[in-house]
C-alpha cells in the first residue's frame, strides 16, 4: 500500500499495462493544496499506460482537493467518489476519466473478503 | 397512489395530486426530486384566496401534465366565472404554466398566490425519517426566491421566479415575490385570458444544475418531444385485435421512455432507470433485466447498460460498500446521504445476480445485434465478472455463490432480487442464516458460464477458457441437480443454508431456473406443473411464494404478490423447455391484469385468487412506472411469438393464448436489418 499520492501514481506510472484504462486515452491533472500551495500532477492516459509529469499543463479532467485527501485516498482510508459529491474533491472536464481512476486507488485497509466471514482465513492471513 | 400525477425525465421528477399541487407526505415522496434530493416539498397555488377545484386532467407525455381547473367556490363546487389550464413540464427545471380565461362580462382583479417550500430531503430520509444536518438559507434576489440547504460543502438550492407573460399590459399586473413563495397581481379583461410561468431550477453548489457542478457535460439531445417521437418511430409496431395487449404495449413503450436515464459517465446513452419514485437511479440487476427484456425492441439500451455498468465495476474490497473485484453494482446515488457515508450507494454492490446477469446480457446482446465490437470492448469487464463468480461469490468454496453483507446494519440481507428481509424463508417459515445460496443465482451462474464460453470461442480467440467454462457450467449443473432437488417435494430448494442444507420454500425462483437452463430435462415437467399448481399460480401470474407455506401473505413484498418481471422471465423459462401452452398461459393472465392497471403494470400486485376478487389488487407501495414491469410486457410478447435470433436470422415459433386472433410485429430490429413477424 502506497503511502501518499505520489508514491500511489509512481507505482501507477510503473505498471506496464493498466488493463483498466485501456480504453481511454486523455489528460487528468490533480491540482493539490497543501500549507497554501498547489502541487501538479498532470497525467496521460495512453493505451492503458499513465506517464507522469509536474508541469501544470491544460488537461480534460482536472481535480482540485487537499493533497491529504488524496494521501488518504492512496491509503484506501478516504474514498474519492463522496469526497466527490461532497465537494472535497472538485471536478472540472471529463467525469469518465476521474471515475476510472477512482477505481484504481485502493480499498479501506481492514476490508475482508467475503471468505473471511465463513472461512478460517488461510495462515491467518485475508 | 392513483390520485397522484408524476411526471418525469431522468432522475428528475414531480409527484402532485390531481390539481398540480404537492404537499410533502411522510410517507409518500410528492414533491419535485432531482439527483435523489427532494427539491421542493410545497407547491400550492390559490387564486384570490381560493384553492382550485380539479376538472378533468390530461397525462400528455412522462414528461408534462395538463390539468383544468376552476377556483373552488365557497360550496366547495366551483367558480364558473373562470378557468385555468395547468401546464406543468419537468424538464432540466420544473415549469408550471398557468392560461387563466376569464368567461365573464366584467373585468376581474387576481391574486394568484404561490406559496412553496423544501426540506431538500434525501430520497432516503422519506422512508427512514431522520434529521437534517445541514442549515436552510432563503433569500430574494433579482425578483427571484432562493431557498437552499447547506451541509458543509454539500449545496442544493431551487430558485423560483415567475413570467408574467405578455397578454396583460405590463402596467396592470405585477409580482413580488417573499420568501414563502410568491404573488402575481393583474387585472383581467372580460372574455381574455393570462399565461404566465412559474418556474423552479434545481441547482448545485455555484448556481450550476447539479450534473455541471458535478462536472457532467450538458446532456445533448433534442427537445423531449422529437425525442420521444423518435423512440416511437425506432420501436417495433404492434398490430393486435387483442385491446389490452395493444395499449399495454404503447404504456409499456412509453414507460420505458420516460425511465431512460442518462447517467454522468454513459458517453450520452441512457439506460432504464428502475422505477418511480423509489428507484431512480441506475440499479445493476434492473437495468441489466429491463435492457435483456428490451433486446427485441431497443437493443440500445443493452449496450447503454453494458457501458455504463463497466466503469464502476468493482475493484477492491470494501466492507461498507459490499465491494469486490469484478462485482457489478447494485445501486448508485448521489443524494446527501451517499455523499456523507450514512447510506452505501456510492456504488453500492450488495446484489449478487448483477454480476453473472451482466454476462448473461451481453451474449444475449450479440445474438440480437451481431454488434462484435462491444463483445471485443468489454472482454475484460466479462472476464472479470466471471472470474468473480468462482472466487468473491463463492464464499463457501463449494462450487456456488454465496451472500452475506459485510455491511452492516445499512447493506441487504438478502443480495438477490427478493431482497426484503423475510424473502428468502424455508417452508415452516424460519429464516436461514448467512451466507446463503439462492437457487436462481445457481442457474444464472450457469447461463452465464455457458454463455462466456461462446463469447471466448466466438471473439476472444480464447478456445481453452472457452472450454473450461463449458465444464465447469456441466459440473454446476451436475452438482446443483443433486444438491437442490427436493425428491419428496418434486421442484428445487429456494437456497442452500450454510449447513449445506435445503431451504425447502416453494416459491417463482424454480421458474428462473428454467430461463437458466440449468434444470434437468426429465425434472422440467415437475417443475412447470407446480408454477401452474393453484398454490402458485393466482390466475394473474405466478406468486412469489405458494399459499402453503407458513410465510405466504397474498400483499408480502416478496413472499405472496405476483411480480410482472417475475412472470415474463418464467414465461420465458417455459417456452425454452417446450411448455408453450403454459407460458401462453401466463402471458395473457399478465396481459389481462395490466388491463386494470390502464396498461401499466406496477412492479407487484396482490397474491390474492383471481376467482376471488375478479380484479388485480396493487400493492399498497408498488412502484409504478417500473422500468422491468413495463419490460414484461416485451418479453411476454417475444414469448408468444417465440422469438429467437438463429444465426443471421430471425426466427418465429409462435404459441398464442387462446383468444387471440392476430398478432403481427413490424420492424423488429436485429442483425437482419428489420423483420416482421406474426403469427
Amino acid at each position: 500500500m502506497s503511502a501518499s499520492i505520489e508514491e500511489f501514481l509512481g507505482e501507477l506510472a510503473d505498471c506496464p499495462y493498466l488493463q483498466r484504462l485501456a480504453r481511454v486515452d486523455g489528460t487528468v491533472r490533480l491540482d493539490l493544496t497543501e500549507d497554501g500551495q498547489i502541487h501538479h500532477w498532470h497525467i496521460t492516459i495512453t493505451s492503458g499506460k499513465i506517464t507522469l509529469s509536474r508541469e501544470n499543463r491544460p488537461a480534460d479532467c482536472v481535480l482540485h482537493g487537499d493533497k491529504a485527501l488524496l494521501d488518504a485516498a492512496a491509503r484506501g482510508e478516504r474514498n474519492l467518489t463522496t469526497a466527490w459529491l461532497t465537494r472535497n474533491l472538485v471536478l472540472e472536464g471529463r467525469v469518465e476519466l476521474f471515475r476510472l481512476l477512482e477505481r484504481l486507488f485502493p480499498g479501506p485497509p481492514a476490508a475482508r473478503n467475503p471468505r473471511d466471514l465463513v472461512l478460517p482465513p488461510p495462515g491467518g492471513q485475508s | 397512489m392513483s390520485d397522484l400525477v408524476r411526471i418525469l425525465d431522468g432522475n428528475s421528477f414531480v409527484v402532485t395530486d390531481r390539481r398540480g399541487d404537492f404537499s410533502a407526505s411522510p410517507t409518500f415522496p410528492t414533491g419535485l426530486f432531482s439527483w435523489d434530493t427532494r427539491f421542493l416539498s410545497k407547491w400550492r397555488l390559490t387564486i384570490n384566496g381560493r384553492s382550485l377545484y380539479s376538472l378533468s386532467l390530461d397525462d400528455l407525455q412522462y414528461y408534462q401534465a395538463r390539468f383544468f381547473l376552476a377556483p373552488a367556490s365557497a360550496t366547495h363546487d366551483f367558480d364558473s366565472t373562470m378557468s385555468i389550464i395547468r401546464q406543468q413540464t419537468i424538464n432540466d427545471e420544473f415549469e408550471d404554466q398557468l392560461t387563466i380565461i376569464s368567461h365573464g362580462d366584467e373585468p376581474v382583479d387576481l391574486v394568484v398566490r404561490l406559496d412553496v417550500a423544501s426540506d431538500f430531503a434525501d430520497i432516503f430520509e422519506i422512508r427512514h425519517q431522520t434529521k437534517k444536518k445541514g442549515g436552510y438559507t432563503s433569500r430574494i434576489e433579482n425578483g427571484s426566491l432562493f431557498l437552499g440547504y447547506q451541509r458543509e460543502d454539500f449545496h442544493r438550492e431551487v430558485m423560483i421566479s415567475c413570467d408574467l407573460g405578455s397578454e396583460i399590459d405590463p402596467g396592470n399586473c405585477r409580482s413580488e415575490v417573499d420568501l414563502d413563495g410568491l404573488t402575481a397581481t393583474g387585472r383581467l379583461e372580460p372574455k381574455k385570458m393570462w399565461v404566465l410561468k412559474l418556474r423552479a431550477a434545481m441547482l448545485g453548489p455555484g448556481r450550476r444544475t447539479v450534473r455541471a457542478s458535478l462536472g457532467g457535460t450538458p446532456r445533448r439531445r433534442p427537445s423531449l418531444a422529437e425525442d420521444l417521437e423518435l423512440w416511437f418511430d425506432n420501436a417495433p409496431r404492434l398490430e393486435t385485435d387483442h385491446e389490452s395487449l395493444a395499449g399495454t404495449y404503447r404504456r409499456s413503450i412509453a414507460d420505458l421512455a420516460a425511465l431512460r436515464y442518462t447517467p454522468l459517465v454513459s458517453a450520452g446513452l441512457s439506460v432504464p432507470a428502475a422505477g418511480l419514485p423509489w428507484f431512480m437511479t441506475i440499479f445493476g440487476r434492473d437495468s441489466i433485466i429491463t435492457s435483456f427484456q428490451a433486446l427485441p425492441f431497443a437493443p440500445q439500451l443493452a449496450a447503454a447498460t453494458i457501458y455504463t455498468l463497466s466503469i464502476p465495476q468493482g475493484s477492491r474490497l470494501d466492507d461498507f460498500r459490499d465491494e469486490e473485484p469484478g462485482k457489478v453494482l447494485h445501486e448508485f446515488r448521489y443524494g446527501e446521504s451517499a455523499a456523507f457515508e450514512e447510506q452505501p450507494h456510492t456504488p453500492y454492490y450488495g446484489s449478487a445476480d448483477a454480476t453473472p446477469l451482466y454476462v448473461v446480457l451481453m451474449d444475449e446482446y450479440e445474438r440480437w445485434t451481431g454488434d462484435a465490437a462491444m463483445v471485443h470492448r468489454f472482454e475484460r469487464e466479462a472476464r472479470a465478472a466471471l472470474d468473480w463468480i468462482d472466487t468473491y461469490g463463492d464464499a463457501m468454496g463449494n462450487g456456488y455463490i454465496w451472500y452475506q453483507r459485510r455491511s452492516a446494519p445499512r447493506g441487504l440481507q438478502n443480495q438477490c432480487w427478493k431482497d426484503s428481509d423475510d424473502g428468502i424463508c424455508y417452508r415452516d417459515g424460519r429464516l436461514p442464516g448467512f451466507p446463503r445460496a439462492t437457487c436462481e443465482l445457481q442457474g444464472y451462474a450457469y447461463d452465464a458460464k455457458i454463455r462466456g464460453a461462446r463469447l471466448a470461442r466466438e471473439f476472444w480467440g480464447d478456445p481453452a477458457y472457452a472450454e473450461r467454462l463449458e465444464r465447469e457450467a456441466a459440473d454446476l449443473k451436475q452438482r446443483f441437480n443433486r444438491d437442490f432437488w427436493i425428491e419428496r417435494h418434486g421442484y428445487y430448494a429456494l437456497a442452500l443454508d450454510t449447513n449445506g442444507d435445503q431451504v425447502d420454500a416453494l416459491a417463482s425462483n424454480i421458474g428462473h431456473l428454467l430461463w437458466s437452463g440449468i434444470v434437468d430435462e426429465s425434472r422440467a415437467d415437475q417443475v412447470a406443473r407446480h408454477l401452474m399448481s393453484p398454490e402458485l399460480f393466482s390466475g394473474w401470474g405466478v406468486r412469489t411464494l405458494a399459499t402453503d407455506q407458513a410465510r405466504y401473505n397474498p400483499i408480502g413484498y416478496h413472499i405472496g404478490t405476483v411480480w410482472p418481471f417475475d412472470n415474463s422471465l418464467i414465461a420465458w423459462g417455459l417456452r425454452r423447455y417446450g411448455f408453450d401452452r403454459e407460458s401462453a398461459r401466463i402471458a395473457i393472465a399478465v396481459i389481462e391484469a395490466a388491463g386494470y392497471f390502464a396498461g401499466r403494470l406496477p412492479e407487484a400486485f396482490g397474491g390474492y385468487e383471481r376467482d376471488l376478487t375478479r380484479y388485480p389488487v396493487e400493492y399498497p407501495t408498488a412502484c409504478s412506472p417500473q422500468a422491468w414491469s413495463a419490460g414484461a410486457t416485451l418479453l411476454l410478447l417475444r414469448a408468444m411469438l417465440g422469438l429467437e435470433p438463429v444465426g443471421d436470422q430471425l426466427v418465429s415459433r409462435p404459441s398464442l393464448p387462446d383468444g387471440f386472433d392476430r398478432l403481427v410485429l413490424r420492424n423488429v430490429p436485429g442483425r437482419w436489418g428489420r423483420k416482421d413477424v406474426s403469427a
